[in-house]
């Protein structure tokens, strides 16, 4: 992924020879909503998502010199809430007890992978939740119920 | 961190601490003031030669005597709600970090998109004249970002135990089978600690928390260093 000229065409095609030295709210936004756009349309998954914004995070000095600092205050900001990635609250499970909200999106996973393929994309996304919230160990277990046929959950 | 001689509550290093502190200092005025008010009352009661023994009743006196609590507790009950409801908010997190408990020592482990580590914590038994603080320094650290909401997922692997840190005003049992969410978010750096708070064998007061808050950049790269380092 070209992530220089990414980031210079999204903010040429949305400044317009506006003043940029100071941060703009609405300059920003829209910068921030081309930039959505563009890693869109790249197609990335979520852990490369995330590793471009750690990435662009790590060398802001050098943002620091091509842009003008209202840019750059706007794109640290849209770096560093995109450099970690965790699921959004999952209004299904509201209570204080998430292991079903982990069983459930491994249970997905694997409904996804079987009815989708291995290769398929979007199952990624209850993969990246699975892991984030089961704790290793619950994995560990449900993976070996399912090599041993043990799982209660038939998919 | 508590110190000898220490009264109070922690200071507050999140916001919803620092809210309950205020609401403590609220709520002990009027206590005092109550306290002091009924003792005052019934010493002159008991003390005094000047009270008229000959009241039978007064409607006005007993109209005043519950209007003003009433009006008290209304003062208590709108701050006290506001905060309790606050605390229940929900909110996107950036990180989520799995708490295991064991006999005796935490495991933590952190599953991100892009890194995935897990660690002991061990409590660290020093000599009397160690500069570490006895019973509260472990060996590996939780390293959080500052400026981040984290969501703690707290369980356990064998018994109850229970994971607290005070000046985050945070704490959450540690079940097996259950997966007990807190979530916290803090703009201070620096190292806050705990302990464990649900009675769970011999070695219950010898298992301490350590978090170690850094701003993001510093966060940043020691999970990178961590991921390389695997």
């Amino acid at each position: 992924m070209a992530s220089p000229d990414l980031i210079i065409k999204a903010v040429n095609e949305t400044t317009n020879n506006k003043d940029l030295s100071r941060y703009d709210e609405n300059v920003c936004s829209d910068i921030q909503r081309k930039l959505d756009s563009k890693l869109k349309e790249q197609e990335l998954s979520i852990p490369e998502k995330a590793l471009f914004a750690r990435n662009n995070f790590a060398v802001m000095n050098k943002w620091e010199q091509i842009f003008p600092s209202g840019i750059t205050e706007c794109l640290r900001e849209y770096f560093r809430s995109r450099a970690l990635w965790a699921p959004k609250f999952d209004p299904r499970f509201p209570n204080i007890n998430q292991a079903k909200n982990c069983f459930v999106n491994y249970v997905d996973y694997h409904r996804c992978i079987k009815l989708k393929g291995e290769d398929y994309k979007d199952c990624d996304y209850f993969k990246q939740v699975a892991t984030s919230m089961c704790p290793n160990q619950w994995l560990e277990k449900f993976d070996e119920q399912i090599q041993d046929d043990a799982f209660p959950v038939d998919f | 961190m508590s110190t000898w001689g220490q009264l109070n509550l922690q200071e507050g290093m999140s916001t919803i601490m620092e809210l309950m502190n205020y609401f403590h200092d609220y709520m002990m005025t009027f206590i005092v003031l109550i306290l002091s008010f009924v003792t005052y009352m019934f010493a002159f009661v008991i003390i005094s030669p000047r009270l008229d023994k000959y009241t039978v009743d007064s409607h006005i006196l007993e109209t005043v005597w519950t209007v003003i609590p009433m009006l008290i507790l209304l003062f208590m009950a709108f701050p006290s709600l506001y905060l309790l409801y606050l605390m229940e908010d929900v909110s996107n997190p950036s990180l989520m970090v799995k708490v295991v408990g064991h006999q005796w020592y935490w495991e933590y482990q952190y599953s991100n998109s892009w890194f995935n580590y897990s660690f002991d914590s061990y409590m660290v038994y020093e000599k009397s004249d160690s500069p570490l603080y006895h019973a509260l320094d472990v060996d590996n650290r939780l390293v959080l970002p500052t400026n981040a909401n984290i969501l703690f997922l707290i369980t356990s692997a064998d018994v109850l135990h229970s994971w607290a840190i005070p000046t985050l005003g945070i704490k959450a049992d540690a079940v097996p089978g259950r997966l007990n969410y807190l979530s916290t978010m803090t703009p201070y750096s620096g190292v806050y600690y705990g302990q464990c708070s649900e009675i769970c064998g011999s070695n219950h007061s010898f298992m301490p928390i350590v978090l170690e808050f850094v701003p993001m950049s510093n966060y940043l790269d020691y999970v990178s260093n961590l991921s390389v380092s695997e």
